[in-house]
C-alpha cells in the first residue's frame, strides 16, 4: 500500500510539471473553464428563477443539485478522464501493450501513467463556491454531521462517475473505434442536470437502477434538502449513494479485467 | 467560387464515410432533445409564458441545435495543428483566401453531421409542435435572411478567435472563453426574453445574440417585420467590423509567421 501511495506521488509530481510546462495555457485554461462554467451556472439559474420552480427545485435548490453533480464529476475525472479517453488510442498505437509488461497491475500502472487531470481544478473551485453560496442562500444550517454527510455523497459520486469511465473505456478491448461509448455517458449523464422527478417513470427508473447516475447528485441533495424522491421509491434511497459507488467501482473494474482477458494486440 | 465549393465537396465527402459518428450523432440529438422536451413541459406545461408556449419553446430548440452544429468549428485548433506539423505554410500556398477556405472547409465538414442530428428531432418533433407556432411568408425570409447573416456572424467570430493562434503556445482554451459568451450573451441555451432586463440590454451590445437567437426570433414570430431591419443590419454591421479585424489581424500573424521562418 505504501508502494503504491509512493507511486501515485511521483506519477502525480509528472502529471504537474507536465501542464507548468506550459504555465500561461495552463492558467488560461484555468480561468477559461471558469467563464464557461460560470455562464451554464448563470443561464440555469436565471431559468429556473425566472419560472420560480422546476420540478418543485427552486434557483437555489438546482444549483446544489448542479454543484453536487460538477463536483463529484470533477473528481471522478480527474483519475479516470485521461485514462478512459485515451485507452483506444493506446491500444492501437501500442503504449498500452507496455502497462502490460509492468510490475504492477496493468489497470492501476494505466491509471497512474495516464496522469491524474489537473485541469478539473477550475470545475472543483467553482461548484464548491456554487454550492456554498447555494446553501447559504437556503440558508442551510451547517452542522458537522451535514458536511460529513456531503463529503460522503461528493465521493460516493465520484466513485460512481469513475466507474462510468472505467466500464465505458473497457469497449476499447473490443474495437479499435473512437471512444463513442464515452460520448453516449455525456449525453445520458445530461439528464441529472435537472430534478429527475421532471422526466417520466421508465426515465426515473433508468437513472436510478440500470445508470444510477442520479445517485450523483439527485439523491444526495434530496437527503440534504428534504426533498421528495419519485413516489414508490423507498425511503431510505437518498442514503444509499455510497453503497452503489463502492458496488459500481468494484464492478466497473471486474468488467475492465474481463475486457483485458479478451484483449488481442493490434501487433503494433 | 468553383474552387471554394470543391473544398466544401471533398470535406462533406470525407464526413459521410463515418458511418458510426452518424448513429452516434442521431441518439446523441435524440437524447438531448428529450431532455428538453420534458424540462420545457415541467416549466410551461400548457401554459403560456412570456408569450411562449411548449410547442414554441420545442422549435426554438431543434432550430438553435440546427444553426449551432452548423456554424460550430474550431478555427483555433486547425491552425495550432497545421503550425505544429508545420503544414501551414502549404495552406498559405493555395491560390485562394485562407479565410474562404476554411469557411467551405467547415461548412462542408458540419452539413451532414446537422442534417443527421436534425432530421430524427425533427420527426418527433413534429408531432409536438402545433400549427400556431410556424412563420407566415415574411417571417420565413426574414428567417432565412438572418440565420445567413448569422452563419457567417459565427464563422467570422470562431476565424478571429482561432487567428490568435499564430501568437499562443496551445489553444485549446479558447473555445472555452467562446463558449462561456455565447452561452451567456447568445440565448443559445435559454431565450434571452427569460433574462433579467439589464442582461438583455447588454447582449444588444455584442455580437452573439445575432448569431442564433434573432434568427428564431424571427421563425417564432417575435420579432414584427416593421423592427426587423434592426437585428438584421446589427448583423451586418458586426460582420463588417469583424471582417476588417480578422484583416488586420491576418496580415500580422502572416509578417510574424515570416519572421519566425527566416
Amino acid at each position: 500500500m505504501k508502494h503504491h501511495v509512493k507511486l501515485f506521488y511521483s506519477f502525480f509530481q509528472v502529471a504537474v510539471r507536465r501542464e507548468m510546462a506550459y504555465r500561461g495555457t495552463y492558467l488560461a485554461g484555468i480561468v477559461g473553464q471558469w467563464v464557461s462554467f460560470a455562464a451554464t451556472f448563470a443561464t440555469i439559474y436565471i431559468l429556473v428563477s425566472s419560472f420560480g420552480m422546476v420540478g418543485d427545485w427552486n434557483g437555489a435548490e438546482v444549483m446544489v443539485l448542479y454543484g453536487m453533480d460538477k463536483l463529484a464529476y470533477a473528481l471522478g475525472a480527474s483519475f479516470f478522464f485521461n485514462f478512459s479517453s485515451g485507452l483506444s488510442r493506446r491500444i492501437r498505437s501500442g503504449e498500452f501493450d507496455g502497462s502490460l509488461t509492468k510490475p504492477i497491475h496493468p489497470f492501476l500502472h494505466e491509471i497512474l501513467s495516464c496522469g491524474y487531470n489537473i485541469g478539473y481544478v477550475s470545475h472543483i473551485s467553482i461548484s464548491i463556491i456554487v454550492l456554498v453560496i447555494a446553501l447559504s442562500a437556503l440558508q442551510y444550517h451547517i452542522t458537522l454531521h451535514g458536511v460529513l454527510l456531503i463529503l460522503s455523497m461528493v465521493v460516493s459520486g465520484a466513485l460512481i462517475q469513475g466507474a462510468a469511465f472505467i466500464a465505458s473505456s473497457t469497449w476499447s478491448f473490443f474495437t479499435i473505434s473512437d471512444h463513442s461509448v464515452l460520448d453516449l455517458m455525456y449525453d445520458v449523464r445530461d439528464f441529472i442536470h435537472y430534478p429527475i422527478t421532471i422526466y417520466p417513470r421508465g426515465i426515473q427508473f433508468i437513472l436510478t437502477f440500470i445508470l444510477p447516475f442520479a445517485f450523483m447528485n439527485f439523491y444526495p441533495a434530496a437527503a440534504l434538502l428534504g426533498k421528495e424522491i419519485p413516489t414508490g421509491y423507498p425511503a431510505f434511497l437518498p442514503y444509499l449513494s455510497p453503497v452503489v459507488g463502492v458496488l459500481l467501482f468494484a464492478l466497473s473494474i471486474l468488467l475492465w479485467n474481463w475486457g483485458l482477458k479478451h484483449y488481442q494486440s493490434t501487433g503494433s | 467560387m468553383k474552387k471554394y465549393f470543391v473544398v466544401f465537396q471533398k470535406s462533406l465527402k470525407s464526413e459521410i464515410t463515418y458511418r458510426s459518428a452518424a448513429l452516434a450523432g442521431i441518439v446523441s440529438a435524440l437524447l438531448s432533445f428529450l431532455i428538453q422536451i420534458f424540462l420545457w413541459k415541467a416549466l410551461l406545461g400548457a401554459g403560456v409564458r412570456q408569450d411562449t408556449s411548449f410547442s414554441d419553446m420545442l422549435l426554438y430548440v431543434i432550430l438553435n441545435s440546427f444553426l449551432l452544429s452548423l456554424t460550430k468549428g474550431n478555427v483555433a485548433s486547425v491552425i495550432e495543428a497545421s503550425m505544429i506539423d508545420g503544414t501551414i505554410s502549404m495552406e498559405l500556398l493555395r491560390p485562394m483566401s485562407f479565410k474562404y477556405y476554411t469557411l467551405a472547409n467547415i461548412f462542408g465538414k458540419n452539413i451532414y453531421g446537422t442534417l443527421i442530428r436534425t432530421v430524427p428531432v425533427l420527426v418527433i418533433g413534429s408531432f409536438l409542435i402545433s400549427p400556431a407556432s410556424l412563420p407566415d411568408g415574411a417571417h420565413i425570409l426574414l428567417f432565412v435572411i438572418s440565420t445567413v447573416l448569422g452563419a457567417l456572424l459565427m464563422f467570422e467570430v470562431t476565424y478571429l478567435v482561432g487567428l490568435l493562434a499564430f501568437w499562443l503556445q496551445r489553444c485549446w482554451f479558447l473555445s472555452w472563453y467562446l463558449n462561456g459568451f455565447l452561452t451567456f450573451f447568445g440565448g443559445t441555451v435559454i431565450p434571452l426574453w427569460f433574462y433579467p432586463d439589464f442582461l438583455s440590454k447588454i447582449s444588444y451590445f455584442l455580437p452573439f445574440r445575432y448569431i442564433t437567437f434573432e434568427p428564431v426570433n424571427f421563425f417564432l414570430g417575435k420579432t414584427p417585420v416593421h423592427s426587423a431591419w434592426l437585428p438584421i443590419s446589427a448583423a451586418l454591421l458586426w460582420l463588417l467590423a469583424l471582417s476588417a479585424v480578422d484583416k488586420l489581424i491576418w496580415h500580422a500573424a502572416v509578417k510574424k509567421l515570416a519572421v519566425n521562418g527566416g
